[in-house]
């Protein structure tokens, strides 16, 4: 990709336990992010795709590898370094109750990004807080009101209107509508669609919803236990998925048509513990087409096609493998 | 779609706002009738003390500092119906006069340990722990110099600061002031450690704060009620140690008014028999000290989340009939099946109804789904089914006939037989469910015990086969297990190894996998119905995942607005959805087909 809004290289976090013990929340990865394009990084907890999030905004502190934002290296800024890209680099959270301060307003809510940037004067604050609100569907009778008065739908538009606000470049979306009730995740998705569009910013959309991750991305990452395990341009993985993780977060998928057949789920138990990984295959202990030789390292990522990479060592025949070991 | 659903949206909420708005208002006018009669007593009280220390003076019936030798020690009569003190100044003015000095000393030290404390609690709470070094010494250090300061008894330690600074109101007050200053600090940093987990502390981090602007700015204001109620104890206590400090003659000195000196100066002619000099301070003091303290409790209640105007999430139009009296007297309850819910009507007081006359059977081994927009009554029917309702919801109409008896009508102790071993509810995020301290195998044993007469042993053997059956490996050390090592998925089966020990004819369910990871999902779900189908148990799933219904259940029901609009089997209802709403549930859970309307790329497909 030339010249990346967002490239990230080998980014390690390990959170350090007692003794020499870690867990091993993201173990080496690395992606891009185009201008107004969205990645959607979709995974089961535990995976780590939060905490990648959380790195790129610096909440919490990368232990290797690189972030560069707009083509300057952002991994070792100060805090104080830090606050002017804040307003180009924003996060709309999971739980829209929790990530409003209940005793602030909604006008407080959204103003509170104009007024630490200071980039626009204090008289024009209301008019531009009423414009963002009015873009995500809210009228100005919304100004005076408290987080508790909202429904979940209403307070997460309030969360996107403070991220929103600054016309960032990039926001990271951490999981925006897991605790949304399907029919309000369809609204706030197609919302957020439409404000990629007029704003021209860039997601990184996170999500162990495969369905959402299909409908809002661009490009997808899968990832396990720290480790993107696939990537590809959306259509790209949808159609040809190649690593069986991928085919297992697919096939556990529920459609609401009863006449669709449901897919055999092709893996058991849960994901493992991230405390001291091996070098082997992060999927090695729930895979279903495992090999001995894949305990020996961790797979490279194998060019399946332009732009489509998948980290297992059976990507050549996955589909043919699968289909002999859980036949329909 | 899209558009007439914000349309619906902004409308229901437009009304709900404006009932909360009404509801806040109410709660200010209503505030005096929420209070029990002991509460208003103290509350009445309060108000007399702060006015009479406001005009205290002003009103006493003779000049409270004025002497008049030849009144001495005179005994409560009708001019001085308390009497007068060795000075011969009337007791009753003097007490009428003293609040003034003792309140106001406390309220201006309170004020001054809070303006100190609290600052201090906040950066004390919110560096500790932090990654740089400087900050956590700043914390570390601000609690052990607490340490210090609270290892001497107070009142001594007040006692000291007056004797080195000299008696006299003002030095009181500081000397009040420092002992109380470390109770706030420690109250607000105990505060802010739990509040700064809060995700909008992070979200608030992310907009650019400073450390000190998310504490000052987003925490500190969240941590106000708490330091409220405490300010109140506080004042009380700060009386009394002012009361103290002029008792021993380290305060406020005669003959200014004061209760401490007025109790020393009485004391001594307590022996001698005149008891009133003594005594009516000493009764004032008590006073105070109980109001100011009974009311931190008060200020404590009124500031609790539940008390305030919480927005009902769901408030209808007012012009709605109640079909509830009609389904009433519908058809009695079907022979065959197992459960009959006859028009099923549950309200909070005084709102419109939340379940309004449903009705439906369930066969034995059927299992049903519900589903519905959110506030439509799905975990509502869930629990009313189980008589779990809570929080002010009452059943106003309606029978829920289970094997022929009505667990409506039934009383507490046979319903408890039925529940938990007749009837099992399966709840949303099992992990909060199981007690933390109780070890899996002994909750699984109580259980079985419950329910069955049987030894320990054979209990214990019970439920290992039970964890055996649900797929759980390396049965005897997750028995021994705390719920805290369990992951999620593994809570959700030991709850359901819990629900399934008795073989319960009827499993309630109120989203059942909400939280679990979609390929733990499927496990627990396919689980979940093996089971069901080998014991031949009935289900009712509430659910908001129509995928989840339309592979898991024979039949189902669509709630809107406290009414099933439409049952059917999950074939017919799914793929000719004949009311609205349905066709919305349908069109939120097919992101696909969203997806596919709304942009062009088609080319995705799915792969089977």
């Amino acid at each position: 990709m030339t010249d990346p809004l967002v490239a990230v290289e080998g980014l390690v976090k390990r959170f350090y336990l007692k003794g020499q013990n870690y867990v091993g929340a993201i173990n080496g990865i690395s992606f891009e992010i185009g201008r107004g394009e969205t990645l959607g990084l979709v995974g089961e907890s535990g995976s780590g795709k939060t905490t990648v999030g959380r790195c790129l905004l610096r909440l919490v502190e990368p232990t290797s590898g690189r972030i560069r934002f707009e083509g300057s290296d952002i991994t070792r800024l100060t805090k104080r370094e830090l606050k002017p890209l804040r307003s180009r680099l924003q996060m709309v959270f999971q739980d829209p109750f929790a990530s409003l301060n209940p005793r602030r307003t909604v006008r407080q809510t959204v103003e509170e990004p104009l007024a630490l940037q200071r980039d626009a004067p204090a008289h024009a604050w209301l008019g531009m807080i009423t414009e963002m609100l009015k873009r995500v569907g809210l009228g100005p009778q919304y100004l005076d009101r408290f987080p508790i008065e909202l429904t979940a739908s209403e307070q997460q538009r309030v969360g996107i209107a403070r991220a929103l606000i600054t016309s960032p470049k990039l926001v990271v979306l951490d999981e925006p509508t897991s605790t949304l009730d399907p029919t309000v995740r369809e609204e706030i998705l197609g919302l957020l669609r439409s404000l990629q569009i007029s704003m021209s910013v860039a997601y990184l959309f996170i999500s162990h919803d495969i369905m959402a991750v299909e409908r809002m991305s661009h490009r997808v990452a899968v990832m396990y236990l720290g480790h993107i395990v696939e990537q590809a341009p959306t259509a790209a993985i949808m159609a040809d998925p190649r690593h069986p993780y991928t085919r297992a977060l697919m096939s556990a998928v529920l459609s609401p048509d009863p006449t669709r057949r449901l897919q055999r789920s092709l893996v058991v138990g849960e994901i493992p513990s991230a405390i001291n990984p091996r070098r082997e295959c992060p999927f090695y202990s729930r895979c279903p087409i495992r090999l001995d030789r894949c305990l020996d390292d961790i797979p490279p990522m194998a060019a399946v096609g332009p732009e489509h990479g998948a980290a297992c060592l059976r990507w050549r025949d996955t589909s043919e493998v699968i289909a002999e070991v859980a036949p329909e | 779609m899209s558009a007439r659903k914000v349309d619906e949206d902004r409308r229901r909420q437009h009304s709900s706002a404006s009932v909360t708005r009404h509801s806040a208002h109410r709660s200010v006018i209503g505030l005096w009738s929420r209070l029990s009669r002991f509460d208003r007593a103290v509350l009445v009280v309060f108000v007399l003390i702060l006015i009479i220390a406001a005009i205290g003076p002003f009103v006493a019936p003779y000049p409270p500092t004025v002497a008049d030798p030849l009144q001495r020690l005179v005994s409560p009569n009708g001019a001085h119906l308390f009497g007068t003190d060795e000075n011969g100044i009337d007791v009753l003015s003097r007490l009428i006069a003293a609040p003034r000095t003792d309140v106001l000393i406390a309220v201006i030290a309170t004020t001054l340990s809070v303006a100190i404390g609290a600052p201090l609690g906040v950066v004390a709470g919110y560096f500790e722990g932090a990654d740089r070094r400087a900050m956590r010494w700043i914390s570390e250090g601000t609690l052990r110099l607490l340490d210090v300061i609270q290892a001497f008894p107070v009142f001594i330690l007040a006692m000291v600061l007056v004797a080195i600074h000299g008696t006299g109101p003002v030095n009181v007050v500081f000397a009040v002031a420092f002992v109380n200053f470390p109770v706030f600090l420690r109250l607000v940093r105990s505060e802010i450690l739990s509040l700064r987990e809060h995700l909008y502390a992070e979200a608030a981090v992310a907009l650019g704060n400073s450390e000190l602007g998310v504490g000052f700015k987003h925490l500190l204001p969240n941590a106000w009620p708490t330091v409220l109620v405490q300010v109140s104890v506080t004042i009380g206590f700060a009386v009394l140690l002012t009361a103290g400090l002029s008792f021993v003659g380290a305060g406020v000195s005669p003959p200014t008014p004061e209760l401490g000196a007025m109790i020393a100066s009485g004391a001594k002619f307590m022996i001698t028999g005149q008891w009133w000099v003594a005594m009516f301070p000493g009764l004032l003091l008590g006073l105070i000290v109980f109001t100011f303290a009974a009311m931190g409790d008060i200020v404590g209640k009124l500031m609790e989340p539940g008390q305030r105007a919480m927005p009902l999430r769901r408030l209808l139009s007012n012009a709605r009939i109640a079909p509830a009296a009609q389904a009433e007297h519908a058809a009695p309850f079907a022979q065959a099946a197992i459960l009959s819910v006859r028009g099923l009507a549950i309200e909070a007081s005084g709102r419109p109804p939340i379940l309004d006359g449903v009705s439906f059977d369930l066969m034995p081994g059927e299992i049903l789904g519900v589903v519905g927009l959110p506030g439509s009554g799905k975990s509502i029917l869930v629990r009313a089914i189980l008589r779990l309702l809570g929080h002010g919801l009452q059943r106003r109409a309606g029978h829920v006939f289970f094997r022929g008896k009505d667990l409506a009508e039934l009383d507490e102790k046979a319903l408890r037989a039925i529940r938990g071993c007749e009837i099992l509810p399966l709840l949303p995020n099992a992990k909060s469910q199981l007690n933390p301290l109780v070890r899996v195998g002994d909750l699984m044993v109580a259980h079985i015990r419950a329910h069955n007469r049987c030894s320990r042993r054979q209990a214990h053997a019970r439920a290992a086969r039970m964890l055996g059956a649900i797929g759980i490996g390396d049965v005897e050390h997750w028995l021994a297990a705390y719920p805290h090592e369990l992951s999620g998925g593994m809570a959700q089966r030991v709850c359901l190894a819990i629900a399934l020990v008795h073989r319960p004819p009827l499993i309630i369910a109120d989203e059942p996998t909400a939280g679990l990871d979609v390929t733990v999902q499927r496990q627990v779900l396919d689980l979940m119905m093996e089971l069901c189908h080998q014991s031949g148990a009935a289900q009712v799933l509430a659910t908001r995942e129509l995928g989840i219904v339309a592979h898991y259940c024979h039949r189902v029901a669509v709630l809107d607005e406290g009414l099933i609009v439409e049952m059917g089997s999950v074939r017919d209802v799914l793929l000719a959805p004949r009311h609205a709403v349905t066709r919305r549930l349908i069109a939120a859970a097919d992101l696909r087909a969203v997806s596919a309307a709304a942009t062009t790329n088609t080319s995705s497909k799915i792969v089977p």
